[in-house]
């Protein structure tokens, strides 16, 4: 009896040992620590110009969480393996979660396939499959084109010219799709134009332009709107019905000015939040959504002020 | 089903040890004391900090509530001094008002992206900083100076909103409040109304609410009367629908604090109004944030409960076998005892009471030994004194005589005499022997003596007379037998062997104050006080041809059984006679023989 007493007192004494340790050290549960998350970003474009929005919506996130958030882009435009060889890098430099923009949805999935980083990896825009990226956050593309090739029907435009980089673009052939889809059904005639360096876009603007008034002309991605509205601004005459998808505060002063006539956007400020938060969830092991829409429209000098698509346009931070 | 529950408890609580009860009711007291100790004073401490916490927190509101306050009374009073002193009472076509307008956005550009004076259609007076009207752009048209003109009595703040008037800063949009007031200007000799607009920067109404900290999760936001948010640290999110504010049900609450569930979590507001501008500032408060509740701090308490407890068990257990020990030493000496073992050591140790148990305990021991030994005696001393007197009657002394008497009477033709003596004879040794028992009725003892004193009348050739009387109520009773002969044998012996037939010998039994007597009484010799001594105490025997027994024998086998109170007393003087008085308790003899 005394013996067993005896291995009850030693068994008690340990529990109560065990029990100090856990509770007021950090030898076998720590408390929740900040951990610091290290996550990159990779573009598809070669500045990270057009995507300041994206960056504030990240920005928000960094509020709620500490991360790294490294943003990587691409040295020549358009170039998808080279955006696979960044995301590589990347892995290799330490990144626990690969923020990707993909410029070519199909050779960015047989990398994924054939590489198996075995991190998250969260595609932003173009889609792919589940099987290939943890989470994909976007906006309705295809909404959007329609949205914009419904505007231009109402212009009463009967023939448009679409532009954009010659290279395979993932996007951008998903938006071109959809804007024929739309214009043709309506009877107005599409002409796709490529350009691969900066100045075969001015030529291909100067020559438009001067096809006199009535030529409608969609940038298929913002760069390009970009690259082209500032070569547009200089021109004395400008003649030409520009829509282009996607923003920039310049772009957005165009507008206003009437120099465009309408904007496709998405919420690029939730894109970012979405990403980054997803990314944070992944690495905290939660459970995350795969599929993530954020909202957007088709913005016109006359309601880029309205209350629903001001706090888009212009997020407060 | 109480009962049953009492009854099995009673069955338990007997077989437990009384070390085992102080121990666990000691424990059991203890642990309860502390977790009692432990839960008032956690949630004392737990109800302390909370409130502590809600005070900083108020006071931090009211803090935020001062500064928006202060700020918002700068822009108005900035508003005033720009009307009062600047514009009010100056004819508009004769004063230049723009250095005036760019010294006031200068002084104050941090808080401030534009100044300007409209004229009342909407046409740009004086801009600060300098600056162009966007084209297609028409104040007039705008929210802001529609109200000032609509209530020029007051001032009016606008929701948050970007400002798209001018063109100074191309490319840059920025989120302003703008403050809008209806003024008068002097044109000549006319007064027309304008609008006085300063654009407060948000940046300057954010500064106000950065770094405001509510615990882990909480957060400080402010609304206008609409509902519209003017500052939230999750404003974009609040715009796209990702995240929710409960905006609705604060817009009806008054300044105070609030407790409500919203999106599944537990929360308190705080709600602060700022004056003149029907603006809220909202403070949410996650409660479970600040407490003492995360799994480090539960371990740690279920530690230092355990860490007492277990303190306390030991002690117990301690001081339970301590105070227990001499009890356990005393019941196992009490057991001993018990099982015959009187010699038994027992140990007075211990406490007080214990000690005194012990001492006690060991006395009784000792009482019972010596009590036990005592009644041994005694039984020895019945035995022998029974064995005695039985021997006695078998004393063939008086046998041979009677049996001589009656081979005489035969041989004389005394059939009669001889068949009374053999008769008597026969009742006599049958009484004596009866059975073996020591007890018999009174009536019994009496025919015995009545035999015997027929055989011995009969030997003494009618020397003397015998007389018996026994009251009725005297023959029930019990006496150990063979106590009356013996003394009528001592009363012939000592007093009618002298007599010449004169002699008489009275036997009586009676009752009398509830004790039971029997006299036997001569008209003899009598006997000195000291011959009574002598007979009493046994050193003379009443006839060496008798039985032999005794007086003595007989008083002494009295007491033996009834107590020292009883037993005999002779009464006698010299030449007068003698009277032996047998004194007896009154025992019905059946109620005896069953104790016997």
């Amino acid at each position: 009896m005394k013996h067993k007493n005896d291995i009850l007192y030693i068994l008690a004494l340990i529990l109560l040992v065990m029990l100090y340790l856990i509770s007021s050290t950090d030898l076998f549960y720590k408390e929740q620590e900040t951990d610091i998350y290290q996550i990159s970003v990779i573009l598809n474009e070669t500045s990270d110009a057009i995507f300041e929005n994206i960056k504030l919506g990240m920005k928000q996130v960094d509020k709620e969480w500490t991360t790294e958030v490294n943003i990587v882009t691409l040295y020549e435009a358009n170039h998808a393996e080279q955006q696979m060889k960044l995301v590589e890098r990347e892995v290799a430099n330490g990144a626990e979660v690969i923020i990707l923009f993909p410029v070519d949805a199909e050779l960015t999935k047989e990398y994924l396939i054939q590489e198996n980083w075995n991190i998250p990896i969260i595609c932003v825009g173009t889609y792919l499959p589940e099987q290939v990226v943890d989470v994909w956050i976007h906006g309705d593309e295809l909404a959007r084109v329609q949205e914009l090739g419904r505007k231009i029907i109402e212009d009463n435009l009967r023939f448009i010219y679409t532009i954009a980089p010659r290279i395979e673009r993932s996007n951008v052939n998903q938006r071109l799709k959809g804007l024929k889809e739309v214009l043709e059904e309506n009877n107005v005639g599409v002409e796709c134009l490529y350009y691969e360096t900066e100045e075969e876009l001015v030529t291909l603007l100067r020559e438009l332009n001067e096809k006199g008034i009535e030529t409608g002309l969609v940038a298929l991605d913002t760069m390009t709107l970009n690259l082209l509205m500032t070569q547009y601004r200089t021109l004395e005459e400008q003649n030409l019905y520009i829509y282009g998808i996607g923003y920039t505060s310049s772009l957005l002063s165009d507008l206003e000015k009437g120099l465009i006539q309408a904007l496709s956007i998405h919420n690029d400020y939730d894109l970012g939040y979405l990403s980054l938060a997803s990314a944070v969830a992944l690495l905290q092991h939660e459970k995350v959504a795969y599929d993530q829409k954020v909202i957007g429209g088709l913005i016109t000098k006359d309601n880029i002020y309205g209350t629903f698509y001001e706090k888009i346009l212009f997020p407060i931070h | 089903m109480l009962k049953r529950i009492n009854e099995w408890w009673m069955e338990i609580y007997h077989q437990l040890s009384l070390r085992n009860i102080v121990w666990v009711s000691f424990s059991a007291t203890a642990a309860l004391a502390t977790i009692f100790m432990g839960l008032s004073f956690y949630s004392r401490f737990s109800m302390q900090l909370n409130n502590e916490m809600q005070m900083e927190n108020q006071a931090l509101i009211n803090q935020v509530n001062n500064a928006v306050n202060t700020y918002v009374r700068n822009m108005m009073k900035l508003s005033d001094t720009l009307y009062f002193k600047v514009i009010k009472d100056q004819d508009i076509q004769l004063v230049d008002f723009d250095e005036t307008f760019r010294l006031f956005y200068e002084t104050n550009k941090d808080y401030i992206k534009n100044i300007a004076l409209f004229s009342e259609e909407g046409d740009p007076i004086v801009l600060a900083p300098a600056a162009s009207l966007k084209e297609g752009i028409h104040p007039a048209e705008q929210k802001w100076f529609k109200r000032a003109l609509e209530k020029s009595e007051n001032m009016h703040f606008s929701t948050l909103h970007i400002q798209n008037l001018f063109n100074e800063n191309e490319g840059e949009y920025e989120w302003v409040i703008s403050l809008s007031r209806a003024v008068q200007m002097t044109y000549g000799s006319e007064v027309k109304q304008g609008v006085l607009l300063i654009d407060m920067a948000y940046d300057g109404i954010k500064q106000l609410f950065s770094n405001i900290s509510l615990g882990q999760e909480g957060y400080v936001y402010m609304m206008d009367q609409t509902g519209a948010i003017i500052y939230h640290p999750k404003q974009q999110l609040l715009a796209s629908g990702i995240y929710k504010e409960n905006t609705q049900a604060a817009m009806h609450y008054n300044d105070g604090i609030y407790n409500e569930v919203f999106e599944g979590k537990q929360r308190q507001v705080i709600i602060k109004t700022v004056g003149y501008t029907g603006w809220t500032i909202e403070g949410v408060i996650f409660p479970n944030a600040v407490s003492l509740n995360n799994k480090k701090s539960n371990i740690f308490f279920i530690f230092l409960f355990l860490f007492f407890t277990m303190g306390l068990v030991l002690i117990n257990s301690i001081i339970s076998t301590k105070v227990s020990k001499p009890i356990r030493n005393l019941e196992k000496a009490v057991k001993e005892v018990e099982m015959g073992k009187l010699d038994t050591c027992i140990k007075a140790e211990g406490f007080y009471e214990v000690h005194h148990l012990g001492q006690s305990v060991h006395k009784m021991a000792e009482q019972i030994k010596k009590l036990m030994e005592d009644i041994v005696k005694e039984h020895e001393s019945k035995r022998k004194s029974e064995l005695d007197a039985l021997q006695s009657q078998i004393n063939p002394h008086f046998l041979y005589n009677t049996l001589d008497i009656i081979v005489w009477m035969i041989e004389n033709e005394r059939q009669q005499d001889a068949a009374k003596v053999v008769t008597a004879l026969a009742r006599f040794f049958r009484i004596s022997l009866s059975k073996g028992k020591h007890i018999i009725s009174i009536a019994d003892e009496i025919e015995h003596v009545r035999n015997y004193l027929t055989i011995q009348q009969l030997r003494y050739k009618n020397k003397f007379e015998y007389d018996i009387e026994i009251t009725e109520e005297a023959k029930s009773f019990a006496t150990i037998k063979l106590i009356i002969q013996p003394l009528v044998e001592n009363a012939i012996y000592h007093g009618m062997v002298y007599m010449d037939g004169d002699g008489l010998i009275r036997v009586q039994a009676y009752v009398e104050e509830s004790e039971v007597y029997i006299t036997v009484s001569d008209n003899g010799l009598g006997m000195t006080k000291e011959r009574i001594n002598q007979l009493l105490k046994g050193e003379i025997q009443s006839s060496k041809r008798g039985s032999g027994i005794g007086v003595s024998n007989v008083n002494e086998r009295i007491k033996l059984y009834f107590g020292e109170a009883y037993g005999i007393q002779i009464e006698s003087e010299p030449d007068e006679g003698t009277k032996m008085i047998v004194h007896l308790p009154k025992v019905i003899y059946e109620k005896e023989e069953k104790g016997v």
